[in-house]
């Protein structure tokens, strides 16, 4: 029994017509629980590939994952996800009721979520636009809120897509608070990223795709 | 919880569009006046129409609406989710497929709910060929619900796989409406189309709400015959349509559709 991520030969391949692209050929790493792990490599060497297959989003040619010594399917509850797509968010609803519906998904308890949305707007200095829809946000501030999404159901296991894009000076030093608060908390952490100095200050290993 | 959380999160996305619902409701009101009218003049000018046709029709029309609530909204829904970029979050929040879907439509189908006991509203005014029976009524509500369910998920299984181009939908909206009795009785069909007809859900289960509103049977077969098929259809198809569903997101997580549109 190990607590943290584990891969084991991760093989992926898309087909594009008739020709198959390799992305991925045999990764396999592990990443002890409350470590930072940065993916990183060049464009299309698989960063983003490889969160989702260890999200569940995506399932491998080959290999297999270990997410707190279970499969993705599993460990669902312990993954908080935040994708490269910008727009998961629904853009009507403000952010506030963004952050609550997904936490009833996520089955936090109907008591807590209001606190959790408190504590998180706090935390990323959200205040000012929580109430207000997301379509009226920038784009730096949509982040803030994914961010807070992947993290309001108090997951083990955080996959981070490129979590800085669109974040100005103030909010990157929210975040790299933030990921030292959760690395105290002992969460494992995984972020895929084109530039490891974002992360300075704080401990990580680095593991490069793509070579 | 989460299916109480979908409602009020599509309650919230429609608030924005007020205008909408009531313009809906007007539009049926006005569609429904044309066959208020047509009946008019039909039961006027003819012996063969015995004071029935529209609400004959009304109930047709009213309820297929409802049947068709589950057929359309698992795939208009989850086409919404891939457009606005939150499937991949729906997924990676839901605990399964079932809660996924359940919460998808929920709302859709509440809203359906509201639309029919409003539009059922206009019965005080009319008289009714005889006394209600809840039992056929319920029944033929509930088992058309479910049966349509099925082929709904049938249908959001190609929209999760092909995202657009659903034939199963196209050809069960076509189709469920024009042979489904909702207009005229399907007993003056013949050949392949009455057979097709019989195996239509929404026949079966629209001949039964209006057994339910006190209609004489209108088919060659009897309410409990109705009644078998339509859970036959359920039991086969249902457990059928969430496989299909299963594979289909197995295979949009294959190939890395999950979260494009």
């Amino acid at each position: 029994m190990a607590d943290g991520v584990r891969l084991l030969n991760i093989t992926k391949s898309f087909k594009k017509g008739k020709v198959r692209l390799p992305v991925l050929e045999a990764v396999s790493f592990s990443v002890k629980k409350g470590a930072l792990l940065l993916l990183t490599g060049k464009n299309g060497s698989g960063k983003t590939t490889l969160l989702k297959i260890m999200a569940g989003l995506l399932l491998p040619d080959k290999g297999e994952v270990f997410l707190n010594d279970q499969n993705p399917e599993a460990a669902k509850n312990e993954i908080g996800y935040l994708g490269s797509e910008e727009r998961a968010l629904y853009f009507t609803l403000t952010g506030r009721q963004n952050l609550e519906f997904f936490a009833a998904l996520y089955g936090v308890k109907a008591g807590e979520i209001k606190a959790r949305t408190e504590k998180l707007t706090e935390r990323l200095k959200m205040e000012p636009y929580i109430d207000l829809p997301v379509e009226d946000c920038s784009l730096g501030m949509r982040q803030r809120l994914v961010v807070a999404k992947a993290l309001i159901h108090h997951p083990d296991i955080c996959l981070f897509d490129e979590p800085l894009k669109g974040l100005d000076k103030e909010a990157r030093k929210i975040f790299t608070e933030l990921l030292r608060f959760l690395m105290k908390n002992k969460k494992t952490i995984i972020i895929a990223t084109h530039n490891e100095t974002d992360f300075k200050g704080l401990k990580f290993t680095v593991r490069e795709l793509g070579r | 919880m989460s299916i109480r959380a979908f409602i009020k999160r599509d309650f919230l996305i429609e608030k924005n569009y007020k205008i909408a619902f009531f313009l809906r409701l007007a539009g049926m009101y006005l569609y429904l006046s044309v066959f208020y009218f047509m009946g008019f003049w039909l039961e006027k000018n003819s012996s063969f129409f015995s004071g029935e046709f529209f609400l004959r029709v009304f109930l047709g029309i009213v309820f297929a609406k409802v049947l068709l609530i589950p057929l359309n909204s698992f795939s208009e829904s989850l086409r919404k989710e891939q457009l606005f970029g939150t499937l991949e979050s729906l997924f990676m929040a839901s605990k399964d497929n079932l809660r996924l879907l359940a919460g998808i439509v929920a709302y859709p189908l509440l809203y359906g709910f509201l639309e029919t006991a409003i539009y059922l509203g206009a019965l005080v005014f009319i008289r009714l060929p005889g006394g209600i029976n809840i039992f056929f009524l319920l029944t033929g509500l509930v088992l058309g619900l479910i049966s349509m369910t099925a082929l709904g998920i049938i249908s959001a299984s190609f929209i999760m796989a092909f995202k657009r181009g659903d034939p199963v939908n196209f050809l069960l909206n076509a189709g469920m409406t024009l042979l489904g009795g909702v207009f005229f009785p399907v007993s003056i069909l013949s050949g392949w189309l009455l057979k097709i007809a019989f195996l239509n859900p929404v026949t079966h289960a629209l001949e039964l709400i209006r057994i339910g509103f006190g209609f004489p049977g209108s088919l060659s077969v009897t309410p409990i015959e109705s009644i078998l098929f339509l859970t036959v259809f359920s039991l086969v198809i249902l457990p059928a349509a969430l496989y299909a569903f299963k594979l289909a997101v197995k295979y949009a997580k294959k190939t890395g559709s999950l979260g494009k549109y």
